[in-house]
Formats: C-alpha cells, sequence, structure tokens
C-alpha cells in the first residue's frame, strides 16, 4: 500500500518534467538537453536558498526563474546565434554542471533539519508518503490549469502554430524566434520547478540529480499518448500527468520482480525504447489484431 | 490619378549560388494601382518567385524601394510586411498548420500582423462566421472545421490558404501558383473562387501561373518575366488583344 502511495506521489512531482519537456518536444519539436542540467540548476538554486534561510515558497519559485534563465541562453543561443538547438541545449548543460557545483559548494547538500514547502503541520499529520500526492496534486493542478489557459490565448496559439509550421508562422506575422526563446524559458522554468520540488522531496540535492531526467520526462508524454490515444491539448496536458504516475508504477513492478536499483536507469531506457517502437512493431506484425483474433495456431 | 498601392523602384536582387553572386532580379520598376489583379508569366528561373520573396521579405533587395499604402517597407522584415502582405503557396503544405483544425487555422490568420497577447483567443464566437465563410468554397470545407488541416484534400487546403490570406483584407495578395498542384477541375474551381474574393474586396494582387489560359483569362493586367526583366507589361486593352500564340513566342521563340 504504501509504495502505491509513494509512486502516486514521486509520479505527480515528475509530472511537472513531463509538462515541461511537452512544451519543447512535442509543442515546437525541439529535442531541448537542456533538461539535464536545469533539473539539478533549479535543485541546487532551491537547496542554497533554504539553507541559506529563505522561505520555502521563495526558494521553489526561485527554482522555476533559474530555469526559465536557463531555458533564455539555450534560446538566445538558438534563434540569435543561430547553434543547433540540439547542440545549444547539451552547451548550456555543460556548462550548468559547474554552475551547480558552485551553487552547492559540493556534490550534495542535504535539507536536514532545514524548513521546505513539506513541513508543514498539515503535511505531517498523513500517513507515510501521503505529502508528496498533496504537494504534487496541487502543483499539477495549478500548472495544468494555467498552461491550458495559456495555450487557448491569441499567444499561446501563435506558440503552437510556430511549432506546428514556423514558415506560415513567420507568414502570418508570428516573431518565431520570440516563440521558440518564450517555449524554451516556459519549459526550462518547469523543469527547475521540478527539480525544486523534488530535492525538497528527497530531503536533498544531488549535482548528478539530472542524469536520466530527460527519459523520465519523455516515458510520461509517451506512456500518456501510447495509453489514451488521439486526444485535445488539455486532455493530453492531464494524460501526462497519467504517464508519469504509470511510468512509476511500471518501475514498483520492475522492482518487485527483483530488479536492483541500479540498474533503474538502464531499465527505463530499455522501457521507454519499447514503448516508442510500439507504433513501428504495431504497423509490421499488427499486434493489436493479433490479440483481437487470439494465440491461434494457423499451420 | 490615385495613390499607386505598390511601388518598386531600381529593384536589384542577388543570391549566392555556391559562393558565386547570382542577380535574380535586374532593375525592376513596378507601380500597381489599388485593385489591380496581375497575372505574372515567365519561364522556369525567369525571377517570378524572386520577385515575390523580395516583396514579401524574404530575400533582401541590394538596391531599390518597395513602398506599400504610401508606406516605405524597404526595410521591414518578412514578419513586420505580414500586416500588410498575405501570401498563397503552390504547396499545400505550406500554407496551414497541419496539426491544428481549420477553424484554428482560420483565428490565426485573421489575427495577421496584429501584436498577440494573452487575451483568450475566442475561437467559439467565431465559428458561425467561418462556417459560412467556408461554405463559399464549395468543397465541403464547412463540415470540416474542427479537423487537423493535415487531414484535408490539396484542394480543401488551398481553398483555406486562400481563405487565410484574404480574411483580414490584405493590402496586397500574393499568389505563387496556387493552384499548379490541383487537378483541373479543382484548380479551375479555385480559380473562380479567388476572382469572387478579388473582386469582393477589391483586392490589390499579384498571381504567378504557368497556366497561359488563367494569365488571360484573369486579371486587368499581364506582366512576362525574363531573365529577371519584366520583359513586357500588357495593360487592360492590350491585355484583352492578347492572344495564347502571342505569349507562345515569349516561351518558345522562333529560331
Amino acid at each position: 500500500m504504501n509504495l502505491i502511495v509513494s509512486a502516486i506521489g514521486q509520479g505527480l512531482l515528475w509530472a511537472l518534467l513531463g509538462l515541461g519537456l511537452f512544451l519543447t518536444f512535442r509543442i515546437l519539436d525541439f529535442p531541448d538537453m537542456t533538461v539535464e542540467g536545469t533539473f539539478p540548476f533549479g535543485a541546487s538554486v532551491c537547496v542554497a536558498a533554504l539553507t541559506h534561510g529563505a522561505a520555502p515558497w521563495l526558494a521553489t519559485l526561485l527554482a522555476f526563474g533559474a530555469g526559465m534563465l536557463a531555458g533564455l541562453v539555450t534560446g538566445v543561443l538558438a534563434t540569435k546565434g543561430h547553434v543547433p538547438v540540439l547542440l545549444a541545449g547539451i552547451l548550456v548543460m555543460t556548462g550548468l554542471y559547474s554552475v551547480n557545483l558552485r551553487i552547492l559548494g559540493r556534490a550534495n547538500v542535504s535539507l536536514l533539519n532545514v524548513k521546505t514547502i513539506f513541513t508543514s503541520r498539515f503535511l505531517e499529520s498523513l500517513p507515510p508518503y501521503f505529502n508528496s500526492v498533496v504537494v504534487g496534486m496541487v502543483f499539477i493542478a495549478v500548472v495544468i490549469i494555467l498552461l491550458a489557459l495559456f495555450l487557448q490565448t491569441e499567444l499561446g496559439q501563435a506558440f503552437i502554430a510556430t511549432g506546428d509550421h514556423p514558415t506560415m508562422a513567420r507568414a502570418l506575422g508570428i516573431s518565431t524566434p520570440r516563440m521558440e526563446i518564450m517555449g524554451l524559458m516556459l519549459s526550462n522554468g518547469l523543469i527547475g520547478l521540478a527539480g525544486g520540488i523534488i530535492a525538497q522531496s528527497n530531503g536533498y540535492a544531488d549535482i548528478n540529480m539530472g542524469v536520466g531526467t530527460i527519459v523520465i520526462g519523455l516515458a510520461a508524454i509517451i506512456i500518456g499518448e501510447v495509453a489514451f490515444g488521439d486526444l485535445s491539448m488539455n486532455q493530453r496536458l492531464v494524460a501526462i500527468a497519467c504517464g508519469s504516475i504509470f511510468y512509476r508504477f511500471i518501475l514498483l513492478i520492475v522492482l518487485q520482480l527483483g530488479f536492483n536499483t541500479d540498474d533503474f536507469k538502464l531499465i527505463s531506457a530499455v522501457v521507454l525504447a519499447l514503448v516508442m517502437m510500439l507504433p513501428m512493431f504495431e504497423n509490421k506484425y499488427h499486434i493489436r489484431r493479433m490479440l483481437k483474433k487470439g494465440v491461434t495456431v494457423d499451420d | 490619378m490615385t495613390e499607386p498601392q505598390l511601388v518598386l523602384e531600381n529593384i536589384n536582387t542577388t543570391v549566392l549560388q555556391n559562393d558565386q553572386p547570382k542577380q535574380l532580379l535586374k532593375q525592376v520598376n513596378l507601380q500597381l494601382q489599388p485593385g489591380d489583379f496581375v497575372t505574372v508569366l515567365g519561364t522556369n528561373g525567369a525571377g517570378k518567385s524572386t520577385l515575390f520573396n523580395t516583396i514579401a521579405g524574404n530575400l533582401p533587395a541590394q538596391t531599390g524601394r518597395i513602398v506599400l499604402q504610401g508606406q516605405d517597407v524597404t526595410q521591414q522584415s518578412e514578419v513586420q510586411r505580414a500586416k500588410l502582405i498575405s501570401r498563397v503557396f503552390q504547396d499545400p503544405k505550406l500554407g496551414t498548420a497541419p496539426r491544428m483544425t481549420v477553424a484554428e487555422n482560420l483565428l490565426l490568420a485573421q489575427e495577421r500582423g496584429r501584436h498577440r497577447g494573452l487575451r483568450p483567443r475566442r475561437l467559439k464566437q467565431h465559428l458561425a462566421e467561418y462556417a459560412a465563410l467556408c461554405a463559399q468554397t464549395g468543397n465541403g470545407l464547412e463540415r470540416e472545421l474542427d479537423t487537423p488541416t493535415g487531414n484535408l484534400s490539396g484542394g480543401q487546403r488551398q481553398a483555406l490558404s486562400l481563405l487565410m490570406a484574404t480574411l483580414k483584407t490584405p493590402a496586397l495578395l500574393l499568389l505563387d501558383e496556387h493552384t499548379a498542384a490541383l487537378d483541373p477541375k479543382t484548380s479551375r474551381q479555385l480559380m473562380q473562387f479567388t476572382q469572387e474574393r478579388i473582386t469582393a474586396q477589391h483586392l490589390t494582387c499579384l498571381m504567378i501561373t504557368h497556366h497561359l489560359q488563367d494569365a488571360l483569362q484573369y486579371g486587368n493586367r499581364l506582366l512576362v518575366l525574363q531573365n529577371g526583366r519584366i520583359a513586357a507589361d500588357y495593360r487592360q486593352e492590350q491585355k484583352a488583344q492578347l492572344t495564347l500564340s502571342d505569349l507562345l513566342d515569349f516561351f518558345e521563340p522562333s529560331l
């Protein structure tokens, strides 16, 4: 029971990362690698602020701001500097590693006896692991509602059009570089926020906590898409949150099967690779038809 | 004499091709009056598309001035010029956002060149208006308002592109062989619809075409481009007297 609640809580918290990634990977169609630097950047900034006595809400907000800053740098490199997005992201990610070390001062900083957003009488009165479910629910609900509202504004539609068809967008007077920078800032802001919240949930920030985050975010997006199929934009946002929770359940099952936690990242990568190849297998071997027919031996 | 809608003054456009400068437009001078519907003919490489790209701001002109509705736009970017210019391309894929619906595309086009802020998009309020508009195309577009444009037929997409280009009346409409990718029947339908939109809104329009019959039948003026220059310019009566064989002379010069 505790394991299930924990998986839901973690899924909700990590869903912020999936939502951030959705803006670049899916809407803009940008392979933004900044993410692996932004996530620990948000965590570092948040933890450093907390250990210096900042209020938890302020530290969390700073994590969002830090992420936006990282996104801005990638965006300016890509649009004004004409560096390919993939490379721009890798450059910022690499640079951020040093920045994060500077901010943290060492490779790992604990939040033991430091007040965080999880420090409240209400949250501490809940049964174990329910605190991350509640915090995750609140953040996910607010972020999904704000994103859904934003994407329905004129600006949001211009942003979607930029990702869908940049040439047409420019012909309609939409400044596509501005939209791309905005998308990268918003996306990385959310990812920094996710880093800050997860650091508080874990009780520490670690310099290596960004490794593999892209896979986790993509897993949430893609599992959501595979599970729910054709959806409207707003539904897709909710599907990402569900996908993120499903992903935690998959990991939970894998763990229950007796795999070592050290193999987690390999397993994550394999699971995601399989899920991504599903449409190809589907076309080639007609899995669904085969399943419907039942496994009958023809010859 | 009324103020011209479009003035091109001594336009020279050069691009680099394999590191060699290549002049695509040479000393182009042109004035269009409001309501002029000009068909543009020329062989491949004559500079038709370059002319459009230069006017729309995709390619910078090395010399000269471009004035639209009395406003000098020579230094403006493509995005800034979108306030005044709209364009329909030959390739149906170029005109619409494939994953967005017909209605969403129309809404984007309605705000062409306007500042886009955090105002709600108010899609529902426009649906009835868009349905009526799409019904004019005569190809069932009004039933597809909620369909992503990637699922439409080429004819429907081009009709939609034309609607989008004329939804907010442009100072200049550029049609770049917009019927060329369609079958003859759909192409005729779209040309008729184009004529209706242009007449109804009194649009100033330049239309590139390879279809000589269309070039003769439509518009009040005809330009022939050759090697980056305007080789011929037929006005009203001259154009009315033109025949197919006159035009063919430009394309198959007698030896």
